[in-house]
């Protein structure tokens, strides 16, 4: 990646040579969201993208009463011990949140966190945590760490419900240091056991958490050349302000909303990280990166891979329903991604591992049945029915509509031909063009190119 | 024409049903019909073209419009029983044989007020389609100046019946009584067709030819009929439907009538029978997705609760179900013929002895259901290397967790070959402690009673393997720092009983506000649930254990198992249930429809979730459903083994 920093991160603006086009408004909801309708599509090329990127982060109007209403439907899911309950009330909240952005942050800290409901064993605590992470998902760093450090879910996933001082909570803390701050190779033998002792004390009981001081480590710590009798929030703020975190999170972060396969230069990232730091301002970070030259480049188009949730929600999205989201998340689950069970506690591995045969067969499968509404969706997405309320009808506009709306018309002349051919066969009955435009979208949806994010 | 082996071979699509375009296939028709019940009679007439644009309307007539033909082409006179049409490759046969019986109930006054007073009634009726298909329905009324129930007994007046065959065929005989109706029908279906085709600019769609002395009609792909008297002959297949009409030229050999199995299955129908269904068995076990659903292995729980039934109907040449209507009483029955009776000492465990019967059910407050089984667990137990040699992770675990709980005793002989025949289980709705408060979810109670033929010896095993169960449940919360239950005793009507049951979530509480020295509870927002967060659904659950005289209780909940004390006390039972009954399901519509309401929230947003429903839908959905639980007054379904053979019946109830 041999971008130059200061062009990467300015601000992009559309001029004659870089125009602000479908595409990239495309490209926008995808890594902000999880995919676009027309409409959306339609008012992000007219505000422009400094705007959209502005309505994404901070959206106008009254947010309480969607986020009331979802937390509670979530709430008594979880109290009924449902944690697929859970996942699809989480599923139908991006599918109709007025503020996809902080879903999308909020899947982001779902992975980097990997809170595995089959070490919680409780949907209640997966639940209060994802509530957790969605609260801080565009605040500040240092408070999400310091809440999600003291979190009873992330303690019993990682083995440490009951943390005495005999048997300090190691590792608690090397995960802490290894994957939620300093990074990999950033941390002395002597920081894990500094900060595991400011953990003892703390200890899970009925989904509480309890401090019994006589379990508590009062002693001095030393942690990262720091020494004093620290507490574990004390502990934990020195680990967020440790140089190496800042940069650890923003190469995560640039990998889920840039591009995922380069490894990118530390110059590239060094000046997001140095300013991070200052602040660990999440949402200045993710607007720095939305609004740059960067991601509206080449080196960030279609350059990650769709997980099974971008996958589903787009195709979704894209057809203005909403299907059953209980079925939905079994199947996405079955391609990899269960929101309430990341496969280790590094959340999901992302990438290239999303595909494979056999998930591809299940994409498809899942593609077909929330067209056909069969296996529990209820028929709730009819491309035909959306295209003709955009205006599209005729056969060749229904199928220029689906291409521009899933892959904004960047696709193949080949391709684009094949899906020509198979819709011109289409008969006159309704039911029959309708048919004929589920097969086309099904093959949409099954190009490589929606694969990609 | 083909006339040997299978069905004849069909053309175009296999095994689909026609959607949406061309006539109406036969499992359209009939729903369409009867929601043609429910129509509201007063709507404002729509002009021609809104009709005739409507796809919904034009299945829903086109089968009239057939029947009306009938008419022109000969006279009234009575045709010969449907089957005698039906090629006897069909797999299954539905005749309604006294149309009367079902119309009579669907288009009394009652019937249409509750469809009208269901929730989702209202929106249905500003569904578009359904405007439509209501002001056809009146553009109709007008044109043969009588209402639509009068002319759906006339077109139906004579009966009906609808044949499947093994790829998706199907053949619909529809005798109608009405002439001059058929032929207004008729020109009314036929400018539809050919006015949608017009409108669509599609060719002409309408063609008819001669086959077998009959005019054969088609109005779309799919869509084949003639008219012969006052018949209709219907079907997805050009190659049925002139089978039929083979049949109907040269009677006898090849007719369903003439099948023995059919013949056999006829004789066993009930003279009242408003309608029947004939299951040819042998063809259903060639199709290939039933046979490598016999070839799967045996389900434990499947075979203790029907594997008699089941087991014959593997052998039996055919099923027969009745439809009964008796007022406000609608009842199934089912009887199969297997070829040789099944074998007494494989099937001893589920068949009663002589003049024997299981128990009857128990009547307990707010009881939502109750069953009754006759079944020699100890037999069944003995069996079960010969029942299930392939054995299941679901029957080792319950063999390891009985093993645990009854201290490695034999299973067959000592745990249960301890238990009497009579098996009984009650579900009812709770009644909650108000210190604790209802939960969010108000699950109902459970209870099973088994009868111990030496209590003085088998109470106390049997409350120390309960006991040791708790104690498994409590040690697993407490692996997950859950809360755990405590034992008590309590007496009831002189009884005593054990009762396991968690503390009040207030004394909880407490415990946990009140800090060991050293202690502090954590100030993390999400630490805790809040106080105004209802009980946790565990305290649905307050399982217990009582030994009444040589009855054993095991029940979900301890409010239940004072009610089963009681009735176990009371010296007016239930009357005994008749000889040979081995198995009597029962459920009470009121109490059902009083648990579905208490968790009626809970259902609409399990409805949001399983459909992607908004909440308006959801309502309307969940609210039809809990106002037909409520229409329900009882529902039995009963199986006996009357001189060797099982015989099932379905009974429903219906509240006037």
């Amino acid at each position: 990646m041999n971008a130059d920093p200061d062009w990467a991160w300015a601000p992009y603006s559309p001029s004659a040579e870089r125009p602000w086009t479908r595409k990239l408004a495309g490209h926008l909801f995808r890594r902000a969201g999880f995919g676009a309708s027309e409409p959306d599509i339609k008012r992000a090329l007219e505000e422009g993208p400094a705007r959209t990127v502005e309505r994404l982060l901070r959206p106008k109007g009254p947010l309480e009463d969607s986020d009331r209403r979802f937390d509670s439907l979530s709430e008594s899911a979880a109290r009924a011990g449902s944690a697929q309950g859970v996942a699809a009330w989480w599923l139908r909240r991006m599918l109709e949140t007025p503020h996809p952005l902080l879903e999308k942050m909020t899947l982001f800290w779902r992975g980097y966190f990997g809170v595995k409901n089959s070490r919680v064993r409780d949907p209640a605590l997966i639940e209060r945590h994802i509530r957790l992470l969605r609260r801080h998902a565009l605040g500040r760093f240092d408070a999400l760490l310091e809440e999600v450090s003291h979190d009873p879910a992330v303690l019993l996933t990682l083995d440490a419900g009951a943390n005495r001082k005999s048997r300090p909570p190691e590792l608690y803390a090397r995960t802490l240091l290894e994957k939620y701050t300093a990074g990999a190779g950033n941390f002395s033998e002597s920081d894990v056991r500094g900060i595991a002792r400011a953990f003892s004390g703390w200890f899970v009981f009925s989904g509480g958490l309890r401090r019994i001081e006589l379990e508590a480590d009062p002693g001095p710590k030393r942690i990262f050349g720091r020494e004093g009798p620290f507490d574990s929030r004390e502990a934990v703020r020195i680990a967020v302000r440790e140089r190496t975190t800042a940069l650890h999170v923003v190469k995560k972060l640039y990998k889920f909303l840039v591009a995922e396969e380069a490894e990118p230069a530390e110059e590239l990232l060094s000046p997001l990280a140095e300013k991070f730091a200052a602040e660990y301002d999440i949402s200045s970070l993710v607007g720095t990166i939305l609004r740059s030259n960067l991601f509206f480049s080449p080196i960030a188009y279609r350059r990650r891979v769709k997980s099974p949730v971008e996958y589903a929600l787009g195709i979704a999205r894209g057809l203005e329903g909403v299907p059953g989201t209980l079925p939905l998340a079994g199947a996405l689950s079955r391609m990899g991604q269960d929101l309430c069970e990341p496969p280790t506690v590094e959340g999901w591995a992302g990438s290239r591992c999303w595909i494979d045969r056999h998930t591809l067969l299940l994409r498809e499968k899942l593609a077909a049945a929330l067209l056909s509404g069969s296996g529990g969706y209820g028929r709730k997405l009819d491309p035909l029915e959306v295209a003709r309320r955009h205006g599209r009808e005729s056969p060749e506009g229904a199928l220029e509509f689906l291409l521009e709306l899933f892959l904004d018309g960047e696709v193949d002349g080949a391709v684009r031909a094949e899906l020509a051919r198979a819709l011109g066969a289409l008969g006159s009955p309704e039911a029959e063009r309708a048919k004929s435009l589920e097969r086309v979208a099904l093959r949409i949806f099954s190009l490589p190119e929606f694969h990609l994010a | 024409m083909e006339r040997d082996g299978a069905w004849p071979k069909k053309t175009g699509r296999q095994g689909a049903w026609p959607k949406g375009t061309g006539f109406v296939s036969p499992r359209a028709t009939l729903p369409a019909l009867a929601a043609a019940v429910c129509l509201r009679k007063a709507i404002s007439v729509l002009s021609w073209e809104v009709i005739v644009s409507s796809r919904a309307i034009f299945p829903a007539f086109a089968l009239a419009i057939s029947l009306l033909a009938a008419a022109r082409t000969e006279g009234e006179e009575t045709p010969p029983q449907a089957a005698a049409w039906i090629p006897e490759q069909a797999v299954a046969a539905l005749e309604i044989t006294r149309p009367d019986a079902i119309l009579d109930p669907l288009l009394a006054p009652g019937f249409e007020r509750f469809v009208k007073s269901l929730p989702g009634w209202a929106e249905r009726e500003r569904d578009r389609g359904f405007r439509q298909f209501s002001a056809a329905v009146q553009l109709f009324e007008a044109r043969i100046g009588t209402d639509w129930r009068t002319a759906l007994r006339k077109l139906l007046g004579r009966g009906a019946a609808l044949a499947l065959g093994p790829s998706g065929e199907s053949l619909l005989i529809v005798d109608a009584q009405d002439a001059r109706i058929l032929a207004e029908l008729h020109d009314f279906a036929l400018g539809i067709a050919r006015a949608e085709a017009l409108k669509e600019n599609a060719p002409e769609r309408v063609a008819s030819e001669e086959y077998g002395g009959a005019t054969t009609w088609t109005l779309g792909p799919e869509e084949f009929h003639a008219i012969v008297g006052t018949r209709l002959l219907l079907s997805n297949r050009r190659e049925v439907l002139r089978r039929a009409l083979d049949l109907k030229a040269q009677p006898g050999s090849g007719s369903l009538e003439a099948l023995p199995a059919y013949r056999a299955a006829a004789g066993a129908a009930p003279k009242q029978a408003a309608a029947t269904l004939f299951v040819n068995l042998e063809r259903v076990r060639a199709l290939p997705g039933v046979q490598a659903s016999l070839a799967q292995g045996r389900d434990p729980m499947g075979s203790l609760l029907f594997g008699r039934a089941l087991e014959e109907l593997r052998s039996s040449a055919w099923l027969l179900a009745s439809l009964l209507v008796d007022g406000n009483s609608v009842a199934l029955e089912a009887a199969f013929e297997p070829r040789s009776a099944a074998d007494p000492g494989a099937f001893a465990y589920a068949t009663p002895p002589a003049n024997q019967a299981a128990a009857p059910n128990f009547t307990v407050p707010r009881g939502i259901a109750a069953w009754t089984l006759w079944r020699d667990l100890g037999s069944f137990y003995a069996r079960k290397d010969e029942l299930f040699p392939e054995r299941t992770s679901g029957l080792i675990f319950f063999e390891n967790m009985m093993g645990i709980f009854f201290s490695g005793m034999h299973l067959a002989e000592e745990v249960f070959g301890e238990l009497g025949p009579e098996i009984r289980a009650v579900v009812a709705a709770q009644e909650y402690d108000p210190e604790i408060g209802e939960p969010e979810v108000r699950l109902p109670a459970f209870a099973f009673v088994f009868r111990m033929k030496d209590p003085k010896k088998f109470a106390a095993i049997a409350e120390e393997a309960w006991q040791k169960a708790i104690g498994l449940i409590n040690f697993t919360s407490g692996q997950r720092a859950e809360p755990g239950m405590t034992l008590k005793q309590r007496v009831h009507e002189g009884c005593e009983f054990t009762v396991a049951a968690f503390r009040p979530p207030g004394e909880r509480r407490a415990a946990a506000e009140t800090s060991a020295p050293g202690e502090t509870s954590a100030p993390a927002e999400n630490a805790r649930p809040t106080e105004k967060s209802p009980p946790h659904m565990r305290y649905n659950f307050s399982p217990s254990f009582a030994a009444v005289g040589e009855h054993l209780i095991l029940s979900s909940a301890a409010g239940l198992t004072k009610d089963l004390i009681s009735a176990l006390k009371s010296s007016s039972g239930p009357a005994p249930l008749p000889a040979g009954t081995d198995f009597l399901f029962e459920i009470s519509g009121r109490p059902l429809k009083e648990i579905l309401e208490a968790n009626r929230a809970n259902l609409v947003r399990q409805n949001m979730l399983e459909k992607g429903t908004t909440e308006a839908e959801a309502e309307a959905q969940i609210g039809a459903l809990i106002e037909i639980a409520g229409r329900v007054r009882s529902l039995r379904l009963a199986s006996a083994v009357p001189e060797g053979r099982t015989k099932a019946r379905l009974e429903v109830e219906i509240e006037p």
